[in-house]
């Protein structure tokens, strides 16, 4: 009986969890007004299908940055329209435009390519197209390695060396073992 | 089969495995965890004999390819859940890998380093087994296996290269379409646009990370179940345990292990930047290097006659001496163009290192 109670109660939550999180705030959808842009200039982010009168922020994402554009509210519609600046800083590639609900969710999100067109148009004609690696590439080849900062911590040189010694002991050991086992 | 042979081969002498009936160990309980663990995992097969000289380093090359194998797959599935194979997002999350993952970058360097070690001992291994004359009746299918081990590990490396997408993997998928279009129909799969729903280099990512590995572990079993059918060539009359041969490999591989830690962790491979089309201003990684200096002379037709004629000849070793037993290496024509080879491929690996840079694309 006492399980029984356990059962219930478990049971009741897994199915309240899904319930409340998606009561907290709904989805929505953005577009952009173009999907390719250069480093450095504007485009427009159309919001829809919001919660009426409900504060968005938009981040434009990448791998490796995060650039919050600011907040945003929806209007009666739970629509919105907000132009933003692409960073001058940014790496060409692909990003991710998302729209983040206070409580951190993820509720919409667009793709947007940032991608220096007419530099690269200008140096390699065509490049977008070439087979194989369609919009690889920046506007200049270089043979040379890129100067990348690698961050590696007291804690990272100690787990390598201990990750190393352990294997170097265990194979010095297992060679140094002498073991009757000539069969003849 | 000869004296030499009988001596090495499994299929007698086998007195020191436990007696069966029916397929089931009749012998006592055994007591305690080693024990115990030797009878429910069947140990007791590790026990066939082998020559002693197996535990030689020259004889080890094999088996530690095959740790550098270990060390490349369990790496490549970590640096795999972060890669993202789109052309776009490639060089920005190998970048990722390098900078933001917790010892990414030495995952990464060892999975380099690895790659570096395991193409190393495949080819001593190769041009040894050449040496001694392994190749012959009744090991073709083995000597075959290995042949086209060393060629899915070309694959291997190739298309780890390119999933960089640094300048120096952009040139060299440019140069594997361009190989695809000049071998015509047996190219087709590596152009572009045998898919249209992805991109070439999306399927360069599933090929290295899928394809080849399977092929790749399907060719090691085969080499690994034939060399235990057919036994270590070694001219050696007393043996030893093929168990105690597995405990001195493992202990040579964790040394190698350690090496490569520590390789990775002081000369870590850096990478280029992003990749520009319709240039060439890189060389390849070295083990292309031959293959480079050949297109320094022939132009691109170089890409597709050089490993044609390298894997041509190492397909046709078995073929070229079908001597009987009693001979412990190769005839002297043989020899000469085994030689003869080597010496091109090494040369072209030096030349291709201080040759200028040449523009092959057109040529």
């Amino acid at each position: 009986m006492r399980f029984r109670g356990i059962r219930s109660s478990i049971l009741l939550l897994a199915l309240a969890v899904p319930l409340r999180s998606a009561s907290a705030h709904g989805t929505g959808a953005i577009s952009l007004s173009s999907k390719q842009s250069p480093p450095g200039s504007t485009i427009t982010i159309f919001g829809a299908e919001f919660a009426h009168n409900f504060s968005v922020r938009l981040e434009l994402r990448s791998i490796l940055e995060t650039v919050v554009f600011g907040r945003v509210q929806t209007g009666a519609k739970g629509t919105f329209q907000q132009i933003v600046t692409i960073p001058a800083t940014s790496k060409p590639g692909q990003y991710s435009i998302v729209a983040v609900a206070p409580d951190g969710d993820v509720i919409a999100q667009a793709t947007l390519m940032i991608a220096q067109v007419a530099a690269v148009e200008e140096t390699h004609p065509g490049m977008h197209d070439m087979p194989g690696m369609q919009g690889m590439g920046g506007p200049h080849a270089s043979a040379e390695m890129m100067d990348v900062p690698i961050p590696i911590t007291g804690w990272g040189w100690a787990v390598i060396t201990a990750i190393v010694v352990a294997s170097a002991a265990a194979g010095a050991w297992l060679l140094r073992t002498k073991r009757q086992t000539q069969l003849v | 089969m000869p004296e030499r042979d009988r001596a090495t081969s499994p299929s007698e002498n086998d007195s020191h495995q436990p007696a069966t009936a029916g397929g089931t160990a009749v012998e006592n309980a055994p007591s305690g965890l080693k024990a115990t663990l030797r009878e429910r995992l069947a140990l007791h097969a590790l026990d066939y004999p082998i020559p002693p000289s197996a535990n030689q380093l020259r004889y080890m090359l094999g088996g530690l390819t095959f740790v550098g194998i270990v060390v490349l797959i369990v790496t490549g599935f970590l640096l795999d859940q972060f890669y993202n194979p789109s052309p776009l997002a490639a060089h920005d999350s190998v970048l990722y890998i390098m900078t933001r993952v917790r010892l990414g970058n030495w995952v990464r360097s060892l999975h380099y380093w690895a790659s570096t070690v395991v193409f190393i001992t495949v080819f001593l291994h190769l041009t040894y087994v050449f040496w001694r004359r392994s190749y012959a009746r009744p090991r073709e299918v083995t000597w075959w296996a290995g042949v086209a081990l060393f060629l899915v590990i070309f694959g291997l490396i190739f298309t780890g290269t390119v999933l960089r997408g640094d300048q120096e993997a952009g040139e060299a998928l440019a140069h594997a379409i361009a190989g695809a279009k000049l071998a015509r129909a047996l190219g087709s799969v590596m152009r572009p646009d045998w898919a249209q729903s992805t991109t070439l280099f999306t399927r360069m990512h599933n090929i290295h990370v899928s394809l080849l590995p399977i092929v790749l572990l399907a060719l090691i079993a085969l080499h690994f179940t034939l060399i235990r059918v057919l036994g270590i060539h070694a001219h050696e009359p007393k043996t030893e345990r093929f168990s105690n041969h597995v405990r001195k490999l493992t202990g040579v591989g964790l040394l190698l292990f350690a090496a490569l830690g520590t390789l990775a962790a002081l000369a870590p491979p850096g990478i280029g930047h992003p990749a520009v089309e319709g240039v060439e201003v890189t060389k390849p990684f070295w083990p292309f290097l031959w293959i480079y200096s050949v297109e320094n002379s022939t132009g691109m037709i170089g890409m597709v006659i050089a490993p044609v004629v390298l894997f041509g000849f190492l397909a046709a070793v078995p073929l070229l001496d079908r001597r009987d037993h009693g001979h412990h290496r190769p005839p002297r024509l043989l020899l000469a163009l085994g030689l003869v080879m080597l010496a091109l491929y090494v040369g072209g690996i030096i030349y291709g290192v201080f040759a200028p840079l040449k523009q092959h694309m057109g040529m």
